[in-house]
Order: structure tokens, then C-alpha cells, then sequence
């Protein structure tokens, strides 16, 4: 509660100044915006295909909802559904910042590889991201015939392929297609099935559902969940003393019962955080910012005591000697809390034979 | 007869931050902190458990990184700068707390510390400090393992295996430069694995690593003794996860030791606290208020309010909880023994910046857990991964689950909304590195500088420590700037090397920059 490991300040002092706009970049940024507006249009003439501002409403529409259920090998049910949308939502509307990162610096925008590309984030969630280029996606169109090349849309294939060693797409376990965003360039999808291995194919589907696909990803497997039913008979130790082992009792009596509580439990810890309560390594050397806002208001008292007397004198404030300036002049700053303060300055002159003492005395307190 | 073990793991790394083009970088203090408050007092811990001849073992990562930081000539000038600063605002709080008896206290034990701190760093460690930790692992004490080069996430990184090796490879050989040995563990960064890693840490000879609890518990098929024993890959790389327990007790903001009211309070710093012209000397240079490290209070409770420090008092409380620790571990060792056939391990893996940084009291809480377990029981043991391999040298072969330490325990943090744009960026990169580094094989030359450079560029952009920033918020801008200027910086290079034209100035000043891993050769991005 107390330390939460966070913080809201960037105090990256010189980080952000040196490299703002030069001339040439902005010029290079110019030119990337042109570039991405050719490219779009360019995108837009040859497939015939509504953009950003319609795929919200699209995928909301209970056809599509249809869709995703009948395609589905794993019977998507309606929750999943639900997640999907709402993270295409996120997908949309989380994009831009990147291509306002990219148009800033010097870094290519797009490399037209004709790729896919699949990442693992959890037992249940992947991420794709894609790169395609004019050429591929009018080579694939010119390869449909010409009375189905109306109302195509960019679709997501994503294939089960667990165990499948040589895959092609009709040896695949199964499949599920995902209506998607072209522009934004990634996805993250539910597969909700950890420990299985996937593939996804990007592509174009005719209003009669044939799929045209434009490229193909690397291979992933999901972590992962869950404490393992496979035993292994040389290293075997019994259900009950091994839940003991993990620390977890009172399961319930039967062992299916305690296996379900038990994953129920894990599945609860990870989701939450609880398990790896965000530890990451570099948290606890750069912790740094402020606490979050709780209105207050601290106020400190500080006394200034400051003189002169003959530049070669002897000062001393209670004691203690003092450092004075080459014109005589010293100056002193104390942190003045509650209650009665005196300052002896005692000066004496070089030969000694003159001295002198102040003793300003100060009350400090708080009026009730 | 000891019953079981217990492995404390220190995880020490900062990312790789030096701006020789700046003559005051901010971001450049949090080594410099660490430096102060955790790997400076470890090493003074180190002595006096070796000057009152207590045996101990540790284990402690290094990351390449911040050795390379360590051994930096620019950053240690740049270190005792920033001391004699430091000194100087001590001095002047001595002066200004003089009627102020609490804090008068208080900023005199800062004083020394800085000062003792610069007389170290300068007089009897000759600004070495790897030699010096070095010492204690020669000594037998502490294990030192590496880590993957600049503490990129591997998972992520994996499409392209090749960017994986050469990340662990450069780690290793990093290792063997500064401490003339092979390392015989590493950590993962993040502790983030994905099958097949082990593969490429067979290749480079390393006997074990570290996975989060449920890389261990999830493993297939089911691992006979919990987290509390090692295992196999089956590359015969030896694998051990973390104990949940004994994590929490340190870790956790909530139930955690470091939240005592008695210890310092972080948040509560002079260079927040103080009058603005009184303190601008000493806060960064643009004028931001910043921490300085000099703190007067302590936590207190959950209000605002709060009451002066007393290191007196907080003392006491660290040797009290390293007490409480011990006997945990010694009733979870007790429990665990009876269940097993073979004595349990309790891996306890901490962020090294956690203590002394983060919890200021963290490093007297281990010495006097240490102290305690040596003199006041005798039911279980300090060890580390290797010295319990030798015990056990016959273990179950598991399929460890991927995973990571991280927040949700798998790959989230590293890949989500704020920073998934970096990854198409660097996996193209790394393909064009193994493309150049396949092409250009044994080149001598300028073309081996601008590969070797490109190299450096790419680990640099791979780091972990700037997608992470990304996603906390915290210096987010200065996470991604590091990740565009390394890639920039690569594919400048590039096409000097495709060009072979060469603009020796900008190649000079790149090295000049980033000159990290000074050891490196390009041909481990070679397929």
C-alpha cells in the first residue's frame, strides 16, 4: 500500500530537447505523410474496401457475429465474442500513437515484405502483426475471379496446427476467421486455448466466403496453464502430498474436485497479478515521481542570519566558526522549527584586541 | 544436519544509459544511485562478513550491461562528480540543520556515507568494482552468473533464434571478459522463457537458470518436488523456480517487511522538500525537482505526516524481520522435508536495487539474515544453484512452461498496446544483421567496425528496460528514443556497409556513444 511502485513523472530532463524538428525532418516527416496518403489511396482504389471509420459499426453487426460463431472450430462462445470486439476496439483506437511515433523519427514506416508475423502473450492471447505490400495484395486480387472482387474484407485466418507437422491449410485442426482493420496493422487475438500451436493467414474474403490468402506466419505455441496431469513414473509423489507440497489445502474431498479448485485458484492468482506481483527489474532502480494526489499543504520556516565585519575577523555563531566572505560579509541559512532560538555571533579582529557579540533570539511557533 | 536450503538471488542490472554527448545526464544518476545505495554496500557487506569470518553464499547476476557501466572510465569520472555534488549539499544540510537535532543527526550520517562512499570508490577500490566482486566469488562466497547481453526479453525476440543466441553469447562472452571464467548460470531477463531456449544456453555451457514459479509448476510433465528442488530441460540445462513465499515477504507492498512504519520514507526527499533556490544546485540541470537520496523521514503510517528517521530504531526492525525470515524458512523447510525424499531448495530471487535503493534498510536486513543463519539455528543452510547440483546431481527431466516474472506472469508487460510497435522494427533488424553478418563473413577492416557497431546498435535496441518503460509510463519517452535511435543508428550503418562508403566522423562518434561491449564481434549473428 505504502511504496506502490510506480511513477507518474518523467523527469528525463535533456531527453526530450536536443533532436526536435530540423528542417530536415520535417521535410522527411512531409514526405512520410504523402507517402502514407499514396500508399492508402493507392490501398483503397485497388480493393474496394471500407476503412477505419466503418469497422467499428462492422463489427457489431450481428451477421459478423454469425460469422465468427459458425467459423469457429471451438465454439466461440458470446463472452469470447464480446472480448474480441472490445479488443479490436482497443486496436483501433490504441494505433495511431505508433504512427505518430514512427513519423518523428527516421525509421521506416512500412517494408512492404509481405509478412505475418505471430507472437505468443499468454495461454490465451497472440498477437500478429503484418506488413504487406501493393503488389502482393493486387496479385491476389487479380487471382479472384472478377464478379467476386466486390466487397472483399481483409480477414484474419487463425488455424489450430497443434501437432500438425506439415501444415497446409486444409490439414489445419481447425480454423477461425477474424474480421480486421487492414490499416492498423495488428491484432491481438483471443484464442483462449493455452498450450496449442498456431498459425494465421492473412487474406481477403468474398462477400460468398472464399478466403484468398496473402501471406502466412511463423508458427507459435501458447504457454503453458496449469499443473500437469501427466506424471512421470520414475518422479511420482502423490496427489495429496503433493498439493501439500504447493502449500493448498482444503481443496475439497475428491481429487477432480481439488484439481478444479486448484486451477481455479492459480488461474485466479496469475490473472490477477498476485502470483508475479509486478515485479520487473528494473522497477526498484528507477522508482521514482510522486506519490498519487491526496491534497495537503507543509509549510517549513527557514532563518536567514547574515552580517559583515572586517574581512579578516574571527566570526563564530554559537560556537561554531564561520566562513566569511573576501569583503566580510558571511551569511547563514537554519531550519527553524518550534520553539526559543538564540544566535550568539561573536566577532573578534585579527590582533584579537577588539570583540564583539549579537545575540539575535527568535521564538518560533504555530498560531492555534 | 542442515534439513534444506535456502538460495538468495540477487538480480543486479540497469540498462545501458551513457551520454558522453551531454556534459549532465539525468537518467545517468540511477547507476549512480545504485552504485551509492545497493552495489557499494553489498560489497562493504561482502567485507564485513568475511572480516568476522562468516562463510555465506550468494548468488548475484551482474548484468553485462552494468559492467559494462561498472568498467566505464566516463561514468566513474562522472560517479565521482556527482559524490563530491553530493557531499557538497550534505555539508551544506549539516550547517542548515544545526538547531534541527533530528535532521542535524540525519544529515551527518549522510555526510559520511557519501564520504566514506567516494574514499572507497576511489582508495580501496581503485573505481574497480567488478574486481571486487570478483574477490568474493574467488573467495567461494558469491556466484556470479550472467545475463542475456542487454537484458533483451528473449520470447519476443524469438522469431528470430538467431537474435536469442547472439543476445546470450554476447552475455557470456561479456562474462568471461570481466571475470576470466565461464559462467555457470544466467538469468533470463525478466526470467522470460519459451521452449528451446536451453537449447541455446547448452550451446554456450551453462549449467542452470531461473524461472518464475509457474515456469517450474506448470512444466510437463508434473515436476515431483514443487519449485523446491532442480530439474532438467531436456538439453540438460538445470532449471529452479522461484519460491512464492518467501518472494512476498520482501516484494509485496502490502504484507512486505520494507513497508514498515519504522523505515525511511522514499517519496520524502530534500530535493522536493526544500526551498527551490537553496536546492537547484543539486536537482537536474533543467530544474526539475528531483530525488536526491537525502530522505529525513520515515514511512510513519498511512497519512501525510511524518516523523524523522531513526536509523537507531529502524536497525532494530531489520534484524527482527530478517528473524521472522529465517523462521519461516525453517518451519517451510521442516514442512517440505517430510514430504520429499530429498532436501528442499527455497529459490529466492530479488531485484539487487531493491535493497538499499528502493529499501533502505534491505541491506542491513541481509546481513543480519545471514548473521542469523549462520549462528542461530541449524536447520537450514545458505547455497547457491550450482553447490545444490553437486547435492543432487540426478534430477526429474521437465518441459519448463513458458512464462516470465512479470506482471500476469507471462509476456504481457513486454507486449501490449504501448510498445507492441517496436517488435516488426526489431525483427526486421535482426534479420538484416544475420543477413550482413552471413555476407560479410570474415572481414577485416572498416567493415568489421561498422558491423561490429551495427551489432551493438541492434542488443542495444533489443533491451527490455525500454518497452518496459513504454508500458509503466515512467520515462516512456525516454524508452522509446532510446529504441529509434538505436535502429537509426543500425540502418545508418547499413548502408554505409551496402555503399561501401564510409562517413568516418559519424561512425567515430557512434562508437564513441554506444561503446559497449567493446569485445564484440559480429560474427555471432552469423546463422
Amino acid at each position: 500500500m505504502k511504496k506502490a511502485i510506480k511513477n507518474q513523472e518523467s523527469v528525463s530532463g535533456k531527453s526530450k530537447s536536443k533532436k526536435t524538428s530540423t528542417p530536415r525532418l520535417q521535410r522527411i516527416k512531409s514526405q512520410m505523410k504523402v507517402i502514407k496518403r499514396k500508399v492508402k489511396n493507392t490501398i483503397k482504389r485497388k480493393v474496394s474496401l471500407s476503412y477505419a471509420k466503418k469497422k467499428k459499426a462492422e463489427i457489431k453487426k450481428p451477421a459478423l457475429k454469425e460469422a465468427l460463431l459458425s467459423s469457429s472450430p471451438q465454439s466461440v462462445t458470446v463472452n469470447e465474442e464480446k472480448e474480441m470486439v472490445e479488443i479490436s476496439k482497443f486496436v483501433a483506437t490504441a494505433k495511431p500513437d505508433y504512427n505518430e511515433e514512427t513519423k518523428e523519427f527516421n525509421l521506416p514506416y512500412k517494408y512492404y515484405d509481405n509478412r505475418i508475423t505471430l507472437l505468443a502473450r499468454d495461454p490465451w492471447w497472440i498477437h500478429t502483426y503484418w506488413d504487406i505490400s501493393e503488389e502482393k495484395i493486387s496479385e491476389v486480387i487479380s487471382s479472384i475471379p472478377g464478379q467476386e472482387r466486390e466487397n472483399l474484407k481483409w480477414t484474419l485466418r487463425v488455424y489450430d496446427v497443434s501437432g500438425i507437422k506439415d501444415f497446409q491449410s486444409n490439414s489445419a485442426n481447425g480454423y477461425f476467421d477474424i474480421d480486421i482493420n487492414f490499416e492498423v496493422n495488428n491484432w491481438y487475438i483471443n484464442v483462449n486455448n493455452p498450450e496449442r500451436e498456431w498459425c494465421v493467414e492473412i487474406g481477403l474474403k468474398t462477400l460468398s466466403g472464399k478466403f484468398f490468402p496473402v501471406a502466412r506466419s511463423n508458427r507459435i505455441k501458447t504457454p503453458y496453464f496449469g499443473i500437469s496431469d501427466v506424471l512421470d513414473a520414475e518422479w511420482i509423489l502423490p496427489d495429496d502430498e503433493y498439493f501439500k507440497v504447493l502449500g493448498v489445502y482444503d481443496l475439497g474431498r475428491s481429487s477432480l474436485e481439488r484439481r478444479k479448485k486448484l486451477q481455479e485458484l492459480i488461474k485466479y492468482q496469475i490473472s490477477s497479478g498476485a502470483f508475479s506481483p509486478g515485479i520487473s527489474s528494473i522497477s526498484s532502480a528507477m522508482v521514482g515521481g510522486k506519490k498519487p494526489r491526496q491534497f495537503f499543504l507543509e509549510v517549513w520556516t527557514e532563518l536567514i542570519l547574515y552580517g559583515r565585519t572586517h574581512a579578516d575577523a574571527n566570526v563564530e555563531v554559537e560556537g561554531k566558526k564561520v566562513k566569511l566572505k573576501s569583503d566580510g560579509t558571511f551569511s547563514l541559512r537554519y531550519a527553524l522549527p518550534e520553539g526559543n532560538f538564540q544566535y550568539k555571533v561573536v566577532a573578534v579582529s585579527k590582533d584579537k584586541k577588539d570583540r564583539r557579540k549579537v545575540v539575535p533570539a527568535v521564538k518560533r511557533y504555530t498560531k492555534k | 544436519m542442515e534439513k534444506g536450503y535456502l538460495a538468495l538471488i540477487l538480480h543486479a542490472h540497469l540498462p545501458f544509459v551513457r551520454h558522453p554527448e551531454y556534459e549532465e545526464f539525468l537518467e545517468e544518476r540511477w547507476f549512480f544511485e545504485a552504485l551509492t545505495e545497493t552495489y557499494i554496500p553489498f560489497l562493504s557487506m561482502f567485507e564485513n562478513l568475511t572480516r568476522d569470518r562468516i562463510d555465506f553464499y550468494l548468488t548475484m547476476n551482474i548484468s553485462p550491461s552494468l559492467c559494462n557501466m561498472m568498467s566505464d572510465a566516463l561514468l566513474q569520472d562522472r560517479y565521482v562528480r556527482y559524490l563530491n555534488k553530493m557531499i557538497e549539499l550534505s555539508e551544506k544540510e549539516i550547517d542548515r540543520t544545526r538547531f534541527s537535532p533530528d535532521f542535524h543527526k540525519l544529515a551527518l550520517m549522510y555526510y559520511h556515507r557519501f564520504s566514506m562512499t567516494k574514499n572507497k570508490f576511489l582508495n580501496q577500490y581503485n573505481r574497480d568494482l567488478i574486481e571486487e566482486f570478483k574477490k568474493y566469488q574467488d573467495r567461494g562466497n558469491l556466484e556470479i552468473i550472467t545475463c542475456a547481453a542487454t537484458h533483451g526479453f528473449l520470447p519476443l525476440l524469438g522469431v528470430n533464434p538467431q537474435a536469442v543466441k547472439a543476445q546470450i553469447r554476447a552475455g557470456v562472452n561479456s562474462y568471461i571478459k570481466h571475470f576470466s571464467d565461464h559462467p555457470k548460470g544466467i538469468w533470463l531477463p525478466e526470467c522470460g522463457y519459451f521452449e528451446g531456449v536451453d537449447k541455446f544456453l547448452k550451446e554456450n555451457h551453462i549449467k542452470y537458470f531461473l524461472l518464475e514459479s509457474h515456469g517450474v509448476l506448470f512444466a510437463r510433465p508434473r515436476p515431483k518436488f514443487g519449485v523446491y528442488s532442480s530439474y532438467y530441460t531436456k538439453n540438460k540445462v538445470a532449471v529452479f523456480g522461484r519460491d512464492n513465499e518467501s518472494s512476498k515477504s520482501v516484494w509485496s507492498t502490502v504484507e512486505g517487511y520494507p513497508g514498515d512504519y519504522s523505515y525511511r520514507e522514499y517519496y520524502r526527499d530534500v530535493g522536493f522538500d526544500l526551498d527551490y533556490d537553496y536546492i537547484k544546485p543539486y536537482i537536474s540541470s533543467c530544474g526539475t525537482r528531483i530525488f536526491t537520496g537525502i530522505k529525513y523521514y520515515k514511512i510513519t503510517g498511512p497519512d501525510l505526516h511524518k516523523e524523522p528517521y531513526s536509523p537507531e530504531d529502524a536497525r532494530k526492525k531489520a534484524a527482527a524481520q530478517a528473524g521472522n525470515f529465517m523462521f519461516n524458512r525453517e518451519k517451510q523447510v521442516e514442512h517440505l522435508q517430510g514430504l520429499l525424499d530429498r532436501k528442499p531448495i527455497i529459490v529466492a530471487p530479488y531485484d539487487a536495487e531493491l535493497f538499499g535503493h528502493w529499501w533502505f534498510e534491505g541491506i542491513e536486513w541481509i546481513e543480519f539474515l545471514i548473521r542469523k543463519i549462520t549462528f542461530d539455528q541449524k536447520t537450514i543452510k545458505l547455497t547457491t544453484p550450482s553447490r545444490y547440483l553437486k547435492l543432487y546431481p540426478k534430477n526429474q527431466v521437465i518441459n519448463p512452461s513458458p512464462s516470465s516474472w512479470g506482471w500476469k506472469g507471462y509476456y504481457e508487460v513486454w507486449l501490449n498496446g504501448s510498445n507492441d510497435w517496436i517488435y516488426p522494427h526489431l525483427h526486421r533488424a535482426a534479420e538484416r544483421m544475420v543477413e550482413a553478418a552471413d555476407k560479410y563473413k570474415h572481414n577485416n577492416g572498416i567493415k568489421r567496425r561498422v558491423l561490429n557497431q551495427m551489432a551493438r546498435e541492434l542488443l542495444l535496441a533489443q533491451s527490455s528496460d525500454w518497452p518496459f518503460m513504454m508500458k509503466t509510463g515512467a520515462f516512456s519517452e525516454y524508452g522509446k528514443k532510446r529504441t529509434v535511435t538505436h535502429l537509426e543508428r543500425f540502418y545508418l550503418l547499413k548502408t554505409y556497409l551496402e555503399r561501401d562508403f564510409y562517413n568516418f566522423e559519424v561512425l567515430e562518434d557512434i562508437e564513441r556513444k554506444d561503446n559497449i561491449f567493446p569485445e564484440i564481434e559480429y560474427s555471432i549473428f552469423q546463422s
